[in-house]
């Protein structure tokens, strides 16, 4: 499995299409939201490590979200935090990791 | 010598920070910044004294730029700051005065008064969004004295998701 960080709109959907060349239905995109949508209907957001196991995703992109102010809002700040400790077990299962910055794609695993 | 260890919140900066303090051997001494204030900081102090659990490390509490730099840490000692972005808001929003530049010199202290200072800090500069002016002054602060620190320090690393980058003089690890 392959994942791909980085800031919101920086090219990661479309560096996983075009050039890992990964068909849609075998990615998970913006892993971020749904570990939110989890945490939103009081459901367990680790079971995201779980589908992208059963179901072979061959790549998974996130946004980097870590990297701003401590948010006011409680939720927020628990999104963050567990958000962060999830993608870092993605990154632990994953082969390779991209981080992507304006399209441009650095190899960090 | 100083290492700097920088990353997102919730990044594991300070689980690879610890790794690297364990891994230089020698006396070791972890520095807490965090004031217990509120359910959400015990949790995290919580936390984190799991984590150091039988590591070895002496824990010191000093709040302030000037508790930091008379913390009672020796020549031989590997001291480990947790963290900066901490130590800055204590001192811009309970201590006052200049607080860029008491940290900027508690931190100097310090790496001089041990063999090596492990300081964590963080990035707080990407979210791009618009803040109250206390907040902007905060991160002003952040920034400046980050640019201080990576600029004085021997090692920079930046935790991304639990992977360790090198952002400056190569990696320790």
């Amino acid at each position: 499995m392959i994942l791909v960080v980085g800031g919101a709109y920086q090219g990661k959907t479309e560096f996983v299409k075009q050039t890992l060349g990964i068909a849609e239905k075998n990615a998970m995109f913006n892993a971020h939201n749904i570990i939110k949508a989890y945490i939103e209907r009081g459901e367990d957001p680790e079971q995201i490590l779980e589908i992208i196991e059963k179901n072979n995703i061959a790549a998974v992109t996130a946004d980097e979200i870590g990297m701003g102010i401590v948010p006011l809002d409680k939720n927020d700040r628990i999104w963050r935090e567990r958000t962060g400790r999830i993608i870092c077990r993605i990154a632990a299962m994953a082969d390779e990791v991209y981080r992507l910055c304006a399209g441009i794609p650095t190899r960090i695993k | 010598m100083i290492s700097v260890v920088t990353g997102g919140s919730g990044s594991g900066k300070s689980e690879y920070a610890e790794k690297l303090a364990v891994k230089q051997g020698g006396r070791l001494i972890y520095i807490a910044t965090m004031q217990p204030f509120g359910s959400e900081a015990k949790e995290r102090i919580c936390r984190h004294r799991e984590m150091r659990g039988g590591r070895g490390f002496e824990t010191i509490e000093a709040y302030t730029a000037a508790q930091c730099a008379a913390a009672e840490v020796t020549p031989d000692s590997v001291v480990l700051l947790e963290c900066v972005s901490n130590l800055v808001a204590n001192e811009m929003f309970s201590v006052g005065g200049d607080h860029v530049r008491s940290v900027k010199e508690c931190l100097t202290v310090l790496s001089e008064r041990c063999s090596q200072l492990i300081a964590v800090t963080n990035e707080i500069f990407s979210d791009g969004l618009m803040y109250d002016d206390e907040t902007v002054r905060y991160i002003k602060a952040m920034a400046d004295i980050n640019r201080f620190l990576f600029s004085a320090a021997d090692s920079v690393t930046e935790v991304v998701y639990s992977i360790p980058i090198s952002l400056k003089g190569g990696g320790l690890y």
